[in-house]
């Protein structure tokens, strides 16, 4: 263990002697806090890469965190390391611990997120602008400003909060860790070009962000760390379109391919689905009646749980197809000398909306073209959404990361389910009500009958058997499906 | 008959230096003449009367009411136009004198109330006084001496007639008009405005919206039928008429009011959309494609889309489902309330709950019945699946009743009997329209049995006509083929 010092400034409440109101001052103190001290067998290095984007000085460590977090520093690239499956970027030598202690306070290293809840601010070290005096106790305090009738300090909480934040803190060879998501490419146009730089797959902290995607439109074309190659590739391709140059900020000296988790297709999908509802929505009563019964098959697919399933992925390839239609239209109207429609610029709403339609042919053509065996396995996927009974719902886990999201909510593991599933022998359930999860069950054929092989739930014992009928009936019906299409073709003789 | 009428009108000038302008009172006086006719050239072509008393607002509501002593008015046709009867010739000098205002030439505003009283404070005056009366020199004056105003009692002079000591005042074809929404009120209205006039975008204001219509002559189809007496609520008739000429009652109400219950159906369909349960939004789209096909007429294309519609239900296999499904969603939802799909599933659940579908094929059915109670004297039944045709600016329809070739023979400055012969005869009959909507130049052509096309009206460029014509028979002919090649795939 590696103790610390860590100099902090709090608030403090208090009432003058008769008056109500409440009034503060500014309180200065320090916290001990302990970061585990690992070997480099227990934390191997697994990945050494770095982004040599640096916006900013390093002064500000949330916004470098947020913005470029594996920077390439005099030392080089940033190893990370992994611990019980999650991963830690290098941060900080660990020095005189005074130095190190004040650097972690100025820097804004400990500030608390929305996570850890908003009772305690942290301040570390950055005194608030309005406050000139910081007292070390009550009774210097009321020396300085006269007798307080309540006193209510938020040492305490400080204490905790950054005591909670100091356990995604390792220490290995004499430097800090801070947990990180996973690293991932991303290909992203802006002004200068088209930018590939490193990002986290989810951030594991950050303000407003549970640490999930919900609400946020993400611009950016995702790919995991061992995909070099074609997020260059897919930088190119941008770029050629949009007349730019593809701007490089990648370093990637070291890639494990069994610790990579991540691949962006699903959710570039999962993005250009959200975008494509949003352009249908206003405009149904005027697309052409395909497009529009398209678009309602997208809207049933992805509204029940936010997932991309067969179902996305087909409902997308109708909308994508008619639009190439229409296109070839409006071209040939053009070249007859109509009066004109497209004989004017484009407005905004109008390039907004091209926009949407060129990413959603980008996504699918990514899609045909991906690697993801073992990682994400849609294309094995029941033809279903999701079925809905009594308060429960059922869907399928179709992808690692989802599995290792709800693995982590559950706090277990379902990577030997996963793996069952990504060989394509049977298919993963979920069970979720208002309350959480109830239970996740692999569901396979055996002998012509389906059967549950396998459960995990968070207290550890056997689901319900009411949601594992649910389970069943989710695969039974969807299998159903299927057969009906079958006997469909095999009526059309194919 | 001469009179003579004193009016005021409006003189605008601005003041040195001013920005706004001002309006002052000027006087004129003009001379106009009201045209009298035997009644032998002017033969009574209905007799109506609104009972009097009902409340209702419009510039032209009160002009088929009875008369003051309880009589019905007379509807005279002279040269192909109708004319209602207004008031008595008698002293009419007098009263113009006294008020002009107060008189048949009321619309025309010719006089400004309290101008000269004392207490009031405005006077006529001239442009000369004004200048007087200004220190600096204006800036701009406009006075016309009243010419705009003369013009304008010129213009309504000329659409009033005198027969027989009785002053007659243009009119256009008195209807039927049956309130569906409040109490079913049926009375005598003037016609709506023909279609043509907004071909592209018809929207029926007002009233208008809530009502049906049907020309007198055949006024008794839609009062049987299950839209008047026989819906359990009896009409309330507030009305007499008597249709003594039935050539003048020509209005095609059965395509006016299906279109527009139509179009009701349509709205509560497309403000729903995204809610809709997939076979009602195929449906929608149907109705869609067939409205835009009828373009103002009644075509069993639309009928049997309306008929699609009417047999819309919110039954769906599992209404459970959409409840727990819109529950999921506003959990998974959360704070982000900016989120992409505004609920869609909160909206099929919503859209579950208003019942959508049932509104919608209550109003299509209300089209049917509508339908079911035409008088039968058009051939809708020639319509093919495409019966319209556009390019570019210009438009193509063919005509499916009488109704509807007599105001296409309006628009196109055709004598329309010619042409209803040619109709009764077996010939087909198309309108043809070019130019913007608000101000098109409208033809007509006829098309025989074996496909010869002969223009008719000269409005049109005759190329521009017979272009048309073909791409109507064109569109008409691969709409054949393309119906069952786009039969659904389900």
């Amino acid at each position: 263990m590696t103790r610390l010092t860590i100099p902090t400034l709090y608030n403090a409440d208090f009432k003058r002697p008769k008056k109500r109101t409440v009034e503060s001052v500014l309180m200065q103190g320090s916290v001990e806090v302990q970061l585990r001290d690992l070997d480099d067998a227990e934390a191997p290095v697994v990945h050494i890469v770095g982004d040599t984007y640096q916006p900013m000085t390093s002064d500000m460590y949330t916004e470098v965190r947020r913005h470029n977090p594996f920077p390439v520093t005099k030392n080089g690239p940033c190893p990370v390391r992994s611990v019980d499956g999650k991963l830690y970027a290098r941060r900080w030598q660990l020095g005189d611990p005074d130095r190190t202690a004040h650097l972690l306070a100025a820097g804004g290293a400990l500030d608390v997120h929305y996570r850890d809840g908003q009772g305690a601010t942290v301040m570390g070290l950055r005194k608030p602008s309005s406050e000139r005096e910081t007292y070390a106790s009550r009774a210097e305090a009321e020396a300085a400003r006269g007798p307080f009738r309540e006193w209510d300090d938020q040492y305490a909480r400080t204490v905790a909060a950054i005591q909670r934040r100091c356990e995604d803190m390792l220490v290995v060879d004499g430097w800090i860790y801070d947990l990180v998501g996973e690293p991932v490419l991303s290909v992203q146009p802006d002004d200068n070009g088209v930018r590939v730089f490193l990002g986290q797959a989810s951030p594991p902290v950050g303000p407003y962000r549970h640490g999930n995607d919900h609400g946020k439109t993400n611009v950016s074309i995702r790919f995991g760390i061992d995909q070099l190659p074609r997020a260059l590739d897919t930088a190119e391709r941008l770029a050629r379109a949009m007349g730019t140059k593809v701007v490089n900020h990648a370093v990637i000296e070291l890639v494990s391919p069994w610790a990579v988790r991540f691949r962006g297709e699903r959710e570039r999908i999962r993005q250009v689905a959200i975008d494509t509802l949003t352009w249908g929505k206003g405009r149904l009563s005027s697309l052409p009646a395909a497009a529009g019964l398209a678009w309602h098959d997208l809207a049933s697919a992805i509204s029940d749980v936010d997932q991309v399933n067969p179902r996305v992925i087909e409902a997308l390839r109708r909308i994508d197809s008619l639009r190439r239609v229409a296109d070839e239209e409006i071209e040939r109207f053009d070249g007859d000398g109509h009066a004109g429609i497209r004989n004017y610029e484009l407005s905004e709403r109008e390039r907004q909306d091209k926009l949407t339609l060129d990413s959603l042919s980008l996504a699918l053509d990514l899609w045909d073209t991906r690697e993801n065996r073992g990682i994400e396995w849609v294309d094995g996927g029941l033809n279903a959404s999701a079925t809905f009974e009594g308060d429960y719902v059922a869907y399928e886990i179709l992808s690692l990361p989802q599995a290792d999201r709800l693995g982590q909510r559950m706090g277990r593991s379902l990577d030997d389910l996963a793996a069952d599933a990504a060989s394509g022998k049977g298919h993963l359930i979920a069970v979720e009500n208002a309350s959480g999860i109830a239970g996740v069950a692999y569901v396979s054929r055996c002998d012509g009958d389906l059967e549950v092989l396998g459960t995990v739930t968070s207290h550890g014992s056997k689901p319900p058997q009411a949601v594992l009928d649910i389970a069943v009936r989710h695969v039974r019906e969807a299998a159903v499906h299927v057969n009906d299409m079958d006997a469909a073709l095999e009526d059309f003789g194919i | 008959m001469k009179l003579r009428i004193a009016f005021h009108y409006a003189i605008k000038y601005v003041p040195f230096r001013c920005f706004n302008d001002r309006t002052a009172i000027g006087a004129g006086e003009t001379e106009v003449e009201i045209r009298e006719v035997s009644s032998r050239d002017a033969q009574v072509a209905f007799r109506v009367g609104n009972h009097n008393g009902f409340d209702s607002y419009g510039a032209n509501d009160h002009i088929f009411d009875r008369k003051p002593d309880g009589g019905m008015r007379d509807v005279r046709a002279h040269e192909g136009r109708l004319y209602v009867e207004a008031e008595n010739v008698e002293g009419l000098q007098g009263r113009i004198d006294a008020d002009v205002n107060g008189t048949i030439f009321a619309p025309c505003k010719a006089r400004v109330d309290l101008v000269n009283d004392p207490r009031h404070g405005r006077k006529v005056t001239t442009l000369e006084a004004i200048r007087r009366e200004q220190r600096e020199p204006l800036k701009s004056a406009d006075d016309d001496k009243g010419a705009a105003m003369a013009d304008s009692l010129r213009k309504r002079a000329s659409q009033l007639l005198i027969v027989d000591g009785v002053i007659y005042q243009r009119c256009v074809e008195p209807v039927l008009k049956m309130d569906i929404q409040y109490g079913r009120r049926a009375y005598v209205a003037p016609r709506p405005k023909p279609d043509h006039i907004g071909w592209d975008h018809r929207e029926v204001w007002g009233d208008d919206r809530d009502a049906l219509f049907e020309k007198l002559a055949d006024a008794r189809l839609l009062l049987d039928s299950p839209l008047g007496n026989g819906s359990g609520e009896p009409v309330d008739m507030r009305t007499t008429f008597e249709v003594v000429d039935p050539r003048y009652s020509v209005f095609d109400g059965t395509a006016h009011d299906v279109n527009n219950l139509a179009i009701r159906t349509l709205g509560i369909m497309t403000s729903s959309a995204e809610g809709l349960p997939r076979e009602a939004l195929d449906t929608m789209y149907v109705l869609r494609d067939a409205l835009a096909d009828a373009s103002g007429r009644a075509t069993p294309r639309l009928i049997n889309a309306l008929r699609e519609v009417s047999l819309l239900t919110r039954d769906v296999s599992d209404p459970q489902r959409l409840k727990l499904a819109a529950a999921a969603e506003n959990r998974r939802r959360s704070i982000y309330t900016h989120d992409y799909r505004g609920g869609i599933a909160a909206q099929r659940a919503k859209a579950y709950e208003d019942d959508v579908c049932g509104e919608a094929a209550g109003t299509a059915m209300e089209a049917i019945h509508r339908w079911e109670a035409r008088p039968g004297s058009g051939w809708e039944d020639r319509a093919g699946p495409a019966s319209s045709h556009r390019k570019g600016t210009g438009r193509c329809r063919e005509l499916l009743s009488p109704g509807q070739i007599v105001d296409a023979c309006h628009a196109a400055g055709v004598d329309p009997s010619p042409v209803l012969a040619a109709a009764s005869s077996g010939k087909r009959i198309y309108q043809v329209s070019d130019g913007p909507s608000h101000a098109s130049a409208h033809a007509i052509g006829t098309m025989d049995a074996d496909g010869t096309v002969v223009p008719v009206g000269k409005r049109l460029p005759e190329d521009r006509v017979m272009d048309l014509l073909h791409g109507i028979a064109e569109a008409a002919d691969t709409a054949m083929h393309t119906a069952y090649d786009m039969m659904p795939m389900r």
